[in-house]
Protein backbone atom coordinates (compact mmCIF):
# COMPACT_ATOMS: atom_id res chain seq x y z
CA UNK A 1 0.00 0.00 0.00
CA UNK A 2 1.12 3.44 -0.92
CA UNK A 3 -0.96 5.60 1.47
CA UNK A 4 1.88 6.01 3.99
CA UNK A 5 4.39 7.31 1.46
CA UNK A 6 1.82 9.65 -0.10
CA UNK A 7 1.03 10.96 3.39
CA UNK A 8 4.75 11.34 4.07
CA UNK A 9 5.24 13.33 0.85
CA UNK A 10 2.27 15.53 1.70
CA UNK A 11 3.50 16.10 5.24
CA UNK A 12 7.00 16.94 3.92
CA UNK A 13 5.54 19.41 1.44
CA UNK A 14 3.37 21.08 4.09
CA UNK A 15 6.15 21.34 6.66
CA UNK A 16 8.66 22.70 4.13
CA UNK A 17 6.08 25.22 2.96
CA UNK A 18 5.46 26.33 6.55
CA UNK A 19 9.22 26.85 7.03
CA UNK A 20 9.55 28.82 3.80
CA UNK A 21 6.59 31.05 4.63
CA UNK A 22 7.10 31.34 8.35
CA UNK A 23 3.75 29.77 9.19
CA UNK A 24 3.47 29.29 12.94
CA UNK A 25 -0.01 27.79 13.16
CA UNK A 26 -2.23 26.50 10.39
CA UNK A 27 -5.97 26.29 11.00
CA UNK A 28 -7.15 24.42 7.92
CA UNK A 29 -5.59 22.51 5.03
CA UNK A 30 -7.52 21.42 1.98
CA UNK A 31 -5.99 18.59 -0.04
CA UNK A 32 -7.19 17.41 -3.43
CA UNK A 33 -7.04 13.63 -3.77
CA UNK A 34 -6.96 12.53 -7.38
CA UNK A 35 -9.22 9.53 -7.84
CA UNK A 36 -6.57 7.87 -10.00
CA UNK A 37 -4.34 7.40 -6.94
CA UNK A 38 -6.94 4.82 -5.78
CA UNK A 39 -5.97 5.43 -2.17
CA UNK A 40 -7.86 4.61 0.99
CA UNK A 41 -8.55 8.16 2.16
CA UNK A 42 -9.06 7.22 5.79
CA UNK A 43 -5.70 5.45 6.04
CA UNK A 44 -4.02 8.34 4.23
CA UNK A 45 -5.62 10.94 6.51
CA UNK A 46 -4.72 9.03 9.69
CA UNK A 47 -1.09 8.77 8.55
CA UNK A 48 -1.03 12.44 7.64
CA UNK A 49 -2.44 13.59 11.00
CA UNK A 50 0.12 11.39 12.76
CA UNK A 51 3.00 12.79 10.68
CA UNK A 52 1.92 16.39 11.25
CA UNK A 53 1.97 16.08 15.05
CA UNK A 54 4.26 18.67 16.60
CA UNK A 55 4.27 20.73 13.38
CA UNK A 56 2.43 24.01 12.69
CA UNK A 57 -0.41 21.83 11.37
CA UNK A 58 -0.90 19.93 14.64
CA UNK A 59 -4.36 21.31 15.36
CA UNK A 60 -5.36 22.17 11.80
CA UNK A 61 -8.51 20.77 10.24
CA UNK A 62 -7.43 18.44 7.43
CA UNK A 63 -10.01 18.37 4.68
CA UNK A 64 -9.72 15.92 1.80
CA UNK A 65 -11.54 16.71 -1.41
CA UNK A 66 -11.92 13.91 -3.91
CA UNK A 67 -10.99 15.01 -7.42
CA UNK A 68 -12.75 12.80 -9.96
CA UNK A 69 -10.83 11.52 -12.94
CA UNK A 70 -11.88 12.70 -16.36
CA UNK A 71 -10.40 11.29 -19.54
CA UNK A 72 -10.89 12.88 -22.95
CA UNK A 73 -10.33 10.99 -26.18
CA UNK A 74 -8.35 12.86 -28.83
CA UNK A 75 -9.85 10.74 -31.61
CA UNK A 76 -13.62 10.73 -30.96
CA UNK A 77 -13.76 13.46 -28.26
CA UNK A 78 -15.56 11.18 -25.80
CA UNK A 79 -15.21 12.26 -22.19
CA UNK A 80 -15.41 9.59 -19.48
CA UNK A 81 -14.88 8.79 -15.80
CA UNK A 82 -12.73 6.19 -14.05
CA UNK A 83 -15.82 4.26 -12.97
CA UNK A 84 -16.67 3.60 -16.59
CA UNK A 85 -13.43 1.67 -17.17
CA UNK A 86 -12.12 0.73 -13.73
CA UNK A 87 -13.43 -2.82 -13.55
CA UNK A 88 -12.10 -3.75 -17.00
CA UNK A 89 -8.70 -2.14 -16.32
CA UNK A 90 -8.22 -3.89 -12.98
CA UNK A 91 -9.32 -7.20 -14.48
CA UNK A 92 -6.81 -6.71 -17.30
CA UNK A 93 -3.93 -5.81 -14.97
CA UNK A 94 -4.56 -8.30 -12.21
CA UNK A 95 -5.68 -11.34 -14.24
CA UNK A 96 -5.26 -14.24 -11.77
CA UNK A 97 -3.00 -12.42 -9.29
CA UNK A 98 -4.24 -12.72 -5.72
CA UNK A 99 -3.74 -9.56 -3.59
CA UNK A 100 -3.17 -7.56 -6.74
CA UNK A 101 -1.84 -4.07 -6.20
CA UNK A 102 -2.28 -2.16 -9.46
CA UNK A 103 0.63 -0.05 -10.72
CA UNK A 104 -1.86 2.82 -11.22
CA UNK A 105 -2.11 3.09 -7.44
CA UNK A 106 1.65 3.81 -7.32
CA UNK A 107 2.16 5.63 -10.62
CA UNK A 108 -1.23 7.15 -11.52
CA UNK A 109 -0.12 8.47 -14.90
CA UNK A 110 0.74 4.94 -16.08
CA UNK A 111 -3.05 4.63 -16.57
CA UNK A 112 -2.56 5.69 -20.16
CA UNK A 113 -0.93 2.32 -20.83
CA UNK A 114 -3.91 0.37 -19.50
CA UNK A 115 -6.98 2.47 -20.31
CA UNK A 116 -8.63 2.73 -23.72
CA UNK A 117 -11.47 4.97 -24.85
CA UNK A 118 -14.76 3.15 -24.10
CA UNK A 119 -16.25 4.46 -27.34
CA UNK A 120 -13.56 4.03 -30.01
CA UNK A 121 -10.95 1.95 -28.15
CA UNK A 122 -8.11 4.41 -28.83
CA UNK A 123 -5.28 4.99 -26.38
CA UNK A 124 -4.84 8.53 -27.65
CA UNK A 125 -6.54 10.40 -24.82
CA UNK A 126 -5.76 12.94 -22.15
CA UNK A 127 -6.12 12.67 -18.42
CA UNK A 128 -7.84 15.98 -17.78
CA UNK A 129 -8.13 15.78 -14.00
CA UNK A 130 -7.84 13.63 -10.92
CA UNK A 131 -4.37 12.15 -11.33
CA UNK A 132 -2.46 13.17 -8.23
CA UNK A 133 -2.42 14.81 -4.83
CA UNK A 134 -2.39 18.58 -4.62
CA UNK A 135 -2.53 21.06 -1.78
CA UNK A 136 -5.49 23.25 -2.64
CA UNK A 137 -5.28 25.73 0.22
CA UNK A 138 -3.78 26.43 3.63
CA UNK A 139 -5.39 28.75 6.14
CA UNK A 140 -3.07 29.99 8.85
CA UNK A 141 -2.41 32.64 11.44
CA UNK A 142 0.94 34.44 11.20
CA UNK B 1 0.65 28.48 -3.37
CA UNK B 2 2.13 25.09 -2.81
CA UNK B 3 0.57 22.70 -5.24
CA UNK B 4 1.97 19.35 -6.38
CA UNK B 5 3.32 17.52 -3.31
CA UNK B 6 5.77 15.62 -5.52
CA UNK B 7 7.92 18.72 -6.06
CA UNK B 8 8.88 18.74 -2.38
CA UNK B 9 9.15 14.96 -2.19
CA UNK B 10 11.60 14.94 -5.11
CA UNK B 11 13.80 17.53 -3.43
CA UNK B 12 13.84 15.44 -0.26
CA UNK B 13 14.65 12.18 -2.11
CA UNK B 14 17.44 13.77 -4.14
CA UNK B 15 19.12 15.02 -0.98
CA UNK B 16 20.07 11.36 -0.41
CA UNK B 17 21.57 10.89 -3.87
CA UNK B 18 25.09 12.20 -4.45
CA UNK B 19 25.26 12.02 -8.26
CA UNK B 20 22.86 11.46 -11.12
CA UNK B 21 24.47 9.97 -14.24
CA UNK B 22 22.54 10.55 -17.45
CA UNK B 23 23.26 7.78 -19.95
CA UNK B 24 21.97 9.23 -23.19
CA UNK B 25 22.48 9.67 -26.86
CA UNK B 26 19.60 11.45 -28.51
CA UNK B 27 19.68 8.54 -30.98
CA UNK B 28 17.91 5.19 -30.68
CA UNK B 29 19.44 1.74 -31.03
CA UNK B 30 23.00 2.65 -30.08
CA UNK B 31 23.10 0.59 -26.88
CA UNK B 32 22.22 3.06 -24.15
CA UNK B 33 20.48 0.49 -21.96
CA UNK B 34 23.32 -2.01 -22.25
CA UNK B 35 25.79 0.69 -21.25
CA UNK B 36 23.53 1.97 -18.43
CA UNK B 37 23.27 -1.53 -16.97
CA UNK B 38 27.00 -2.25 -17.41
CA UNK B 39 27.91 1.10 -15.84
CA UNK B 40 25.62 0.43 -12.86
CA UNK B 41 27.27 -2.96 -12.36
CA UNK B 42 30.74 -1.42 -12.63
CA UNK B 43 29.95 1.27 -10.06
CA UNK B 44 28.51 -1.39 -7.75
CA UNK B 45 31.66 -3.50 -8.21
CA UNK B 46 33.78 -0.59 -7.03
CA UNK B 47 31.68 -0.50 -3.87
CA UNK B 48 29.17 2.26 -4.44
CA UNK B 49 25.47 2.26 -3.62
CA UNK B 50 23.81 2.37 -7.02
CA UNK B 51 20.29 2.92 -8.34
CA UNK B 52 19.24 2.43 -11.97
CA UNK B 53 16.22 4.34 -13.25
CA UNK B 54 14.91 3.30 -16.65
CA UNK B 55 13.51 6.57 -17.96
CA UNK B 56 12.64 5.07 -21.32
CA UNK B 57 8.90 5.15 -20.72
CA UNK B 58 7.91 3.80 -24.15
CA UNK B 59 10.57 1.15 -24.61
CA UNK B 60 11.95 0.09 -21.23
CA UNK B 61 14.75 -2.45 -21.64
CA UNK B 62 16.63 -2.50 -18.32
CA UNK B 63 14.17 -4.94 -16.75
CA UNK B 64 14.77 -7.35 -19.64
CA UNK B 65 18.55 -7.01 -19.47
CA UNK B 66 18.53 -7.65 -15.73
CA UNK B 67 15.67 -10.20 -15.73
CA UNK B 68 13.65 -8.14 -13.28
CA UNK B 69 9.92 -8.82 -13.07
CA UNK B 70 7.06 -8.47 -10.58
CA UNK B 71 4.24 -6.21 -9.45
CA UNK B 72 5.04 -2.93 -7.75
CA UNK B 73 4.95 -2.84 -4.00
CA UNK B 74 5.64 -0.28 -1.36
CA UNK B 75 5.33 0.79 2.22
CA UNK B 76 5.36 3.97 4.27
CA UNK B 77 8.76 4.92 2.88
CA UNK B 78 7.71 4.71 -0.74
CA UNK B 79 7.67 2.38 -3.72
CA UNK B 80 10.20 -0.41 -3.24
CA UNK B 81 12.68 -0.60 -6.11
CA UNK B 82 13.52 -4.04 -7.48
CA UNK B 83 16.95 -5.22 -6.38
CA UNK B 84 19.30 -7.12 -8.69
CA UNK B 85 23.02 -7.76 -8.13
CA UNK B 86 22.81 -5.25 -5.28
CA UNK B 87 21.52 -2.50 -7.60
CA UNK B 88 18.19 -0.83 -6.91
CA UNK B 89 16.23 -0.82 -10.15
CA UNK B 90 13.06 0.90 -11.30
CA UNK B 91 11.77 0.13 -14.75
CA UNK B 92 8.20 0.24 -16.01
CA UNK B 93 9.14 -2.80 -18.07
CA UNK B 94 9.24 -4.95 -14.92
CA UNK B 95 5.46 -4.90 -14.39
CA UNK B 96 3.83 -4.00 -17.70
CA UNK B 97 4.56 -6.93 -19.97
CA UNK B 98 3.20 -6.45 -23.47
CA UNK B 99 1.28 -3.23 -22.76
CA UNK B 100 1.75 -0.48 -25.33
CA UNK B 101 3.25 2.19 -23.13
CA UNK B 102 1.43 5.23 -24.36
CA UNK B 103 2.22 8.50 -22.68
CA UNK B 104 2.83 12.10 -23.60
CA UNK B 105 3.07 15.64 -22.31
CA UNK B 106 1.77 16.26 -18.79
CA UNK B 107 1.19 12.56 -18.07
CA UNK B 108 4.72 11.62 -19.12
CA UNK B 109 6.29 14.32 -16.96
CA UNK B 110 3.97 13.09 -14.21
CA UNK B 111 5.34 9.57 -14.52
CA UNK B 112 8.91 10.82 -14.24
CA UNK B 113 7.92 12.90 -11.21
CA UNK B 114 6.20 9.88 -9.63
CA UNK B 115 9.35 7.79 -10.04
CA UNK B 116 11.59 10.49 -8.58
CA UNK B 117 9.20 11.37 -5.75
CA UNK B 118 7.96 8.00 -4.61
CA UNK B 119 10.61 5.37 -5.35
CA UNK B 120 12.44 4.69 -2.13
CA UNK B 121 16.03 4.78 -3.39
CA UNK B 122 17.41 5.37 0.08
CA UNK B 123 20.95 6.70 0.24
CA UNK B 124 22.75 6.38 -3.10
CA UNK B 125 26.18 7.34 -4.33
CA UNK B 126 24.95 7.14 -7.92
CA UNK B 127 21.59 7.11 -9.63
CA UNK B 128 22.22 5.97 -13.20
CA UNK B 129 19.43 7.12 -15.51
CA UNK B 130 18.90 5.28 -18.77
CA UNK B 131 17.46 7.98 -21.04
CA UNK B 132 15.24 7.34 -24.06
CA UNK B 133 16.13 8.51 -27.58
CA UNK B 134 15.46 12.16 -28.33
CA UNK B 135 15.49 15.16 -26.04
CA UNK B 136 11.90 15.14 -24.82
CA UNK B 137 9.86 15.16 -21.62
CA UNK B 138 11.81 12.40 -19.87
CA UNK B 139 15.21 13.97 -20.50
CA UNK B 140 14.05 17.46 -19.55
CA UNK B 141 12.16 16.19 -16.50
CA UNK B 142 15.15 14.35 -15.05
CA UNK B 143 17.54 17.19 -15.85
CA UNK B 144 15.19 19.78 -14.34
CA UNK B 145 14.89 18.04 -10.98
CA UNK B 146 18.48 16.86 -10.62
CA UNK B 147 20.31 20.15 -11.26
CA UNK B 148 23.73 20.37 -9.70
CA UNK B 149 24.16 16.59 -9.42
CA UNK B 150 24.29 15.69 -13.08
CA UNK B 151 26.98 14.04 -15.14
CA UNK B 152 26.60 12.75 -18.70
CA UNK B 153 27.73 9.49 -20.28
CA UNK B 154 27.09 9.72 -24.01
CA UNK B 155 26.59 6.62 -26.15
CA UNK B 156 26.93 6.55 -29.92
CA UNK B 157 27.80 4.30 -32.79
CA UNK B 158 30.20 5.58 -35.46
CA UNK B 159 28.93 6.91 -38.78
CA UNK B 160 25.39 8.18 -39.29
CA UNK B 161 24.55 8.48 -35.57
CA UNK B 162 27.28 11.01 -34.94
CA UNK B 163 25.54 14.22 -36.12
CA UNK B 164 22.43 13.28 -34.12
CA UNK B 165 24.45 12.50 -31.01
CA UNK B 166 26.30 15.80 -31.45
CA UNK B 167 22.91 17.53 -30.92
CA UNK B 168 22.52 15.70 -27.62
CA UNK B 169 26.04 16.71 -26.62
CA UNK B 170 25.20 20.30 -27.48
CA UNK B 171 22.11 20.05 -25.30
CA UNK B 172 24.16 18.83 -22.33
CA UNK B 173 26.72 21.56 -22.92
CA UNK B 174 23.99 24.19 -23.11
CA UNK B 175 22.53 23.01 -19.81
CA UNK B 176 25.95 23.04 -18.18
CA UNK B 177 25.96 19.26 -17.65
CA UNK B 178 29.53 17.86 -17.70
CA UNK B 179 30.23 14.82 -19.89
CA UNK B 180 32.57 12.26 -18.41
CA UNK B 181 32.61 9.55 -21.07
CA UNK B 182 31.70 9.06 -24.71
CA UNK B 183 31.11 5.39 -25.48
CA UNK B 184 31.50 4.46 -29.13
CA UNK B 185 29.48 1.28 -29.22
CA UNK B 186 29.64 -1.28 -32.05
CA UNK B 187 32.82 0.41 -33.21
CA UNK B 188 34.62 -2.51 -34.86
CA UNK B 189 34.86 -6.27 -35.23
CA UNK B 190 37.85 -8.51 -34.89
CA UNK B 191 38.27 -10.63 -38.01
CA UNK B 192 41.19 -13.04 -37.79
CA UNK B 193 42.99 -10.58 -35.56
CA UNK B 194 42.29 -7.69 -37.93
CA UNK B 195 40.32 -4.72 -36.63
CA UNK B 196 37.55 -3.79 -39.09
CA UNK B 197 35.32 -0.75 -38.64
CA UNK B 198 31.74 -1.45 -39.68
CA UNK B 199 29.96 1.87 -39.51
CA UNK B 200 32.82 4.20 -40.33
CA UNK B 201 35.85 5.44 -38.49
CA UNK B 202 35.44 4.49 -34.84
CA UNK B 203 37.67 7.33 -33.82
CA UNK B 204 34.72 9.73 -33.94
CA UNK B 205 35.66 13.23 -33.01
CA UNK B 206 33.15 15.18 -31.01
CA UNK B 207 33.78 18.72 -30.05
CA UNK B 208 34.01 17.77 -26.43
CA UNK B 209 37.06 16.93 -24.38
CA UNK B 210 35.97 13.67 -22.79
CA UNK B 211 37.29 10.14 -22.72
CA UNK B 212 36.15 8.09 -25.69
CA UNK B 213 35.87 4.32 -25.39
CA UNK B 214 35.43 2.27 -28.58
CA UNK B 215 33.68 -1.06 -28.03
CA UNK B 216 33.79 -4.13 -30.20
CA UNK B 217 30.69 -5.23 -32.17
CA UNK B 218 28.89 -8.40 -31.12
CA UNK B 219 29.76 -10.83 -28.37
CA UNK B 220 29.87 -7.89 -26.00
CA UNK B 221 28.32 -9.51 -22.98
CA UNK B 222 27.29 -6.97 -20.38
CA UNK B 223 29.97 -8.30 -18.08
CA UNK B 224 32.69 -7.69 -20.68
CA UNK B 225 31.48 -4.11 -21.15
CA UNK B 226 31.36 -3.70 -17.39
CA UNK B 227 35.00 -4.80 -17.19
CA UNK B 228 35.99 -2.30 -19.89
CA UNK B 229 34.12 0.47 -18.06
CA UNK B 230 35.85 -0.43 -14.81
CA UNK B 231 39.12 0.84 -16.28
CA UNK B 232 37.50 4.22 -16.89
CA UNK B 233 35.40 4.45 -13.74
CA UNK B 234 37.54 7.25 -12.31
CA UNK B 235 36.31 9.56 -15.04
CA UNK B 236 32.70 8.98 -13.99
CA UNK B 237 33.46 9.75 -10.39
Amino acid sequence: MHEGSLAYSTATALIEYAKEHNIKRATKVEIGIGELTMIDEEIYKNWLIEMLKGSPYDSAEIRLVKEPVRFKCNICNYNWSLDEVKEKVIENICKEIVDCDTPIHYLPEIAQAYVTCPKCNSRDFEIISGEGIIIRSINYVE
Amino acid sequence: MLNDVRDYAIKKRLQNISKVILVGSGKGGVGKSTIAVALSLALKDVGYEVGLLDADIHGPTDAILLSVKGQLSGDRDGISPYVKYGIKVMSIGAFSEGEPLVSYGKAKIGLIKDMLAYVNWGKLDYLVVDLPPGIGDEVLGIARYSRGKLNGVVVTTPGISVPVVQRFINFLKGEGIPISLVIINMAYINCDGKKISLFGNEDVLFEYPSVKIPLIVGGNKINEIKNTLLSFINYVR
